[in-house]
This record gives C-alpha cells, sequence and structure tokens, in this order.
C-alpha cells in the first residue's frame, strides 16, 4: 500500500525540550492542583448534570445502557437518593442518556468500586480525579498539537496549553464526573493526528490511529460527529496531496482513506445515533431532551448567531459557572477576557498580510481543520440553543485546543503590538 | 496566567459561595473543606504548587519567547604559558533561540 508511505520530510528538532518540558510540567501542575481542589470541595451533585452523569455511569456499570426516562438508581448512593428526592420529576431520570456510553464506561469503573466497598461518596471523589487525570492528558496533547500549528514559536506550545489550562469552564467540568473533559482529550487527539497527516504525510499507523480516536470522540459525544467528519476530509486531502500516482487512481486511494475513517466511526458508534434515532426520533435526541423539559424554540440557527443573548450567554458561560449572574460589571471582564486574544489575532494577521510570506499549505490545511472543527461545534451550540437549550460555553470545549493555541498566538501579538511604536507601518 | 489563575481561584469562590451558602463572616472555601472532612492546611501546599507551576510556566515562556538568552558556554580565559601558542580566534557564543524569535 504505497500509498500510506512513510513520511520523507525530516521533521526540525524540538528546540530547548527541557524549557518546553518544564513549562508542561508548570502547566500541569497548576491544573491539577486547581482541578483537585475543586474536584475535593464541589458537593457532589452540586453541578446541574453531574446526578444524571452519575446514574447513567451506575447503569452502565449494571451492563444496562440508559434512555433519557430510565429513573435516576439513587438507591446505590444515599446522597444521590436525597438530591433526586429533592428534584422535580423531569429530572429524576437520566436525562443525559443521549450521550454514547464512552465516557461512562470509564466512570462507572470508580463509581461501582466505590458502591461496592461501601464508600459511595469516595467513589465519586476518585471518578472526579480520573477525569481531572484525562484532562492532564488533554493538556499534553494540546502542547503536541500547538507544536503542529506553529512550529516555529515554542513559547506558544507552553502558551496554548496554560491558557487552556486556565480557562475555568475547562478546570470545572474536568473537576466534576461530566464527559466533556473526555472530549476535549480526544479531540485535540484528532486534531493532531489530523495535522501530522496533512503535514507529514498520511502512513498507515497515522491513519488507523486517526479512524480510532474519531470512533471514539463519536462513543463521547454528538460533536464527535463533528470530528469525524473532518477527520474523514482531512485524509482524503492528505492522501490526495501526498500521493504521486495518476489522478484516478489517486482519487480513488483518497476517498478510500476518508471512506475507511468514516465507516470505521459508524461502525463504532452508528448503532448508538440509530438507537437514539429509534427512541427519539432524531441522532442526538435533541427534541426529546428539550421538550422533556418543555423548552421552547427560540428561532433559527443564524438568527441565534445574530442574538446578543446568545453570545452574551455563552462568554458567560465559558468563564463563570455559578448558578447566579455576578452582574454586568464581571459580564464586562468576561468579555475582555475572550476579546483580547482576538484583538492580538488581528495585529498578527495585518502583519502577516503586509509580510506576505504565506506559511506552508500544509500547515494551512492543518489550521483549517481545527477552525472547522471550531466552526461546526458553535454551529451545533447555536442549532441547541435555538431549540431552546442553554448556550453552555463548555459546548465549545471540543474546540479548546485550537482556540487555545489561536489564543497564545493572539495574546503573543498584542505583546508584540504593545512593543511596537510605529505599528500599523512597520514590519516587526 | 497569573491574572487568570486569579480569576479562576475567585470564580471557585464564587460558586461554592453560591452553592453552599456558608454562614455569615465565612469563607466559602474554608466552609468547604470543612463540610467535605479536610484540613484547611490543605490549602497551604496546594497554594505552594499552584505558584511553582505558574512560576515553571512563566519562566518558561519567558525563555522561549527569546526575552532572556539561555546561559551557553563561554570559553574561559586562562593565563596562557609563556611557551603555548596563542589561541585561535573563538566564535562568538549562539543564541540558540535567535531562530525561533519573531
Amino acid at each position: 500500500m504505497s500509498v500510506l508511505r512513510r513520511a520523507t520530510v525530516p521533521r526540525a528538532p524540538s528546540p530547548r525540550r527541557s524549557v518546553v518540558g518544564r513549562g508542561l510540567a508548570g502547566v500541569l501542575l497548576s491544573f491539577a492542583v486547581l482541578a483537585t481542589l475543586q474536584a475535593l470541595t464541589i458537593h457532589p451533585f452540586h453541578p446541574p448534570d453531574e446526578m444524571s452523569h452519575v446514574g447513567y455511569a451506575l447503569e452502565v456499570g449494571h451492563g444496562r445502557l440508559p434512555t433519557i426516562e430510565t429513573p435516576i438508581p439513587g438507591r446505590e448512593i444515599p446522597l444521590l437518593q436525597h438530591k433526586v428526592d429533592n428534584s422535580r420529576p423531569a429530572n429524576r431520570t437520566i436525562w443525559t442518556a443521549n450521550h454514547p456510553p464512552l465516557y461512562y464506561l470509564v466512570a462507572a469503573v470508580p463509581l461501582r468500586l466505590g458502591v461496592e466497598l461501601g464508600h459511595p461518596t469516595a467513589g465519586i471523589r476518585v471518578a472526579r480525579l480520573v477525569n481531572v487525570a484525562i484532562s492532564l492528558a488533554g493538556l499534553v496533547l494540546i502542547v503536541l498539537l500547538a507544536r503542529e500549528l506553529v512550529p516555529a514559536r515554542p513559547e506558544l506550545w507552553v502558551g496554548a496549553a496554560g491558557l487552556a489550562a486556565l480557562v475555568p469552564v475547562f478546570v470545572q467540568t474536568s473537576a466534576i464526573v461530566y464527559n466533556d473533559a473526555l472530549m476535549v482529550a480526544l479531540t485535540t487527539a484528532v486534531l493532531l493526528l489530523i495535522a501530522r497527516v496533512l503535514r507529514w504525510g498520511p502512513t498507515r499507523r497515522r491513519l488507523v490511529l486517526l479512524a480510532v480516536l474519531a470512533a471514539a470522540a463519536a462513543l463521547t459525544r454528538a460533536s464527535g460527529l463533528v470530528v469525524v467528519a473532518v477527520a474523514g476530509v482531512a485524509a482524503v486531502v492528505a492522501v490526495w496531496r501526498q500521493d504521486g500516482r495518476p489522478g484516478r487512481s489517486r482519487a480513488v486511494r483518497a476517498i478510500a482513506a476518508g471512506g475507511a475513517i468514516v465507516v470505521t466511526a459508524t461502525a463504532a458508534a452508528g448503532w448508538f445515533y440509530l438507537r437514539n434515532r429509534h427512541l427519539y426520533h432524531s441522532a442526538t435526541g435533541t427534541g426529546a431532551l428539550l421538550a422533556k423539559f418543555s423548552r421552547l424554540r427560540r428561532g433559527t440557527v443564524p438568527q441565534m448567531l445574530l442574538e446578543q443573548d446568545f453570545w452574551r450567554s455563552q462568554v458567560r458561560r465559558l468563564w463563570d459557572q455559578s448558578p447566579s449572574p455576578a452582574g454586568k460589571n464581571a459580564d464586562a471582564v468576561w468579555w475582555c477576557l475572550t476579546v483580547a486574544p482576538l484583538l492580538g489575532l488581528a495585529f498578527a494577521g495585518v502583519r502577516w498580510l503586509r509580510r506576505a510570506l504565506p506559511p506552508p499549505t500544509s500547515l494551512l490545511l492543518a489550521w483549517l481543520a481545527g477552525l472547522a472543527v471550531a466552526g461546526l461545534v458553535e454551529l451545533g451550540a447555536a442549532s441547541f440553543y435555538s431549540l431552546g437549550g442553554t448556550a453552555h460555553g463548555r459546548y465549545l470545549l471540543p474546540a479548546l485546543s485550537v482556540l487555545a493555541v489561536a489564543a497564545a498566538a493572539g495574546v503573543a501579538a498584542c505583546r508584540v503590538a504593545g512593543r511596537c511604536r510605529s505599528w500599523p507601518r512597520c514590519r516587526c | 496566567m497569573p491574572l487568570l489563575t486569579v480569576v479562576n481561584v475567585v470564580l471557585w469562590r464564587r460558586y461554592l459561595d453560591a452553592t453552599l451558602n456558608p454562614g455569615q463572616g465565612e469563607h466559602p472555601i474554608s466552609y468547604a473543606l470543612r463540610v467535605e472532612h479536610l484540613p484547611v492546611w490543605l490549602l497551604a501546599p496546594a497554594a505552594a504548587l499552584l505558584a511553582a507551576g505558574l512560576v515553571a510556566q512563566v519562566w518558561s515562556v519567558w525563555t522561549l519567547s527569546a526575552r532572556r538568552v539561555l546561559p551557553v558556554p563561554v570559553p574561559v580565559k586562562a593565563d596562557r604559558p609563556a611557551d603555548r601558542p596563542a589561541d585561535p580566534p573563538v566564535d562568538p557564543p549562539v543564541d540558540p533561540l535567535a531562530a525561533y524569535a519573531g
């Protein structure tokens, strides 16, 4: 299978590995401390969806796959039973059962152990710490992704992971029993492989890993379907660009590579989305879920994208998870913190245009793949909001890695702009 | 990064305050630790580790940004014995990060 040839371009040597390594160690240490403190101090089931996620994992631990109408098995954990008893009827069932089961297989192990050993609360704590560990792996992957996306800027490798590790919604969702942390790690791994396939060539090992990880993403959250689609297209493009055969043969091999990724993901996760379709009349189960909570449709997706409330709600929830809003002053702070990297990126864009030094096509394609995931994930969030759902900031987490690299580049460009006296005429 | 760390700690405190409703005058974080049967002194090593992690990050980014040149071996001048010929000219030290700056 010569199309899946070995990469022939030698990689650039990693500059100052020890400096990057120490920076990464610092990122991991800071994140581990912040997330562990939250995992230990946030009372079990205070985060709104945690009791449903725990209920799902307990059911999976028994070898059963719940539906959104399956009662939460509170009798196994007294604290959970207390919470269920004090909830409204719609919240007494596993309403998150429209999610695929991969994360719950992982979380079921500590939760079941805790129940069996008579320490269910300790089981919840351990499940939370497992989530923290998954996020730590995700942060390492972010450094590797940044190394592919900005190869000549090692300070951005550490900076991107550092920024990602300090996004409050990421810290908190990693510290509780939610499935978002696994999604971050898997999406980052897929984006890393996409970047490698596009930049260094589609070897057989890379394509197989890409297919497996994309399938795992599709088995974690519905946004994994977006990741599968982007991975499939990236494989087609990579094989088409790197293969030296004549046109028709090259096209067949390119389509076969992309198709193999989509087929693998469909074989692994398709059954779950078909089950959703059978149970709730949609692949994601969104309609049935929102009907269960009596949510009303707000409008169309384009309308939501133009609506101020959507963006305000999402930006606020990207930072502040508190049940009560902090007020307009806090909102202004969240907007500043979100928009500052964008201004830097705009500045970097102007500099790039003035220099007229286009980066290699493979690098541009790797960026395009990451930004495509970010754009599609945001469209998914807008679609959910348009149907009556909440605009949670954590819905953007699958794109955290690429957004963090972009934000690090933006912040670095802000620093350059701050130092530069003759901007925008300069060519610094 | 230090700013974002402070933001995280403030938001964590706010979240605990909003969800646990500690009594008047009681700090939400110490109250949360007490509720979860954890000693308050746990915060001291946690703060030290957090600070160490932040310092490592900032140092790494600063160093890699080529604001500060890493130490490179520089030949030390020693007294030359009278019978030894003069040393050949030494190349200037190379900035290992120059290629990555900008």
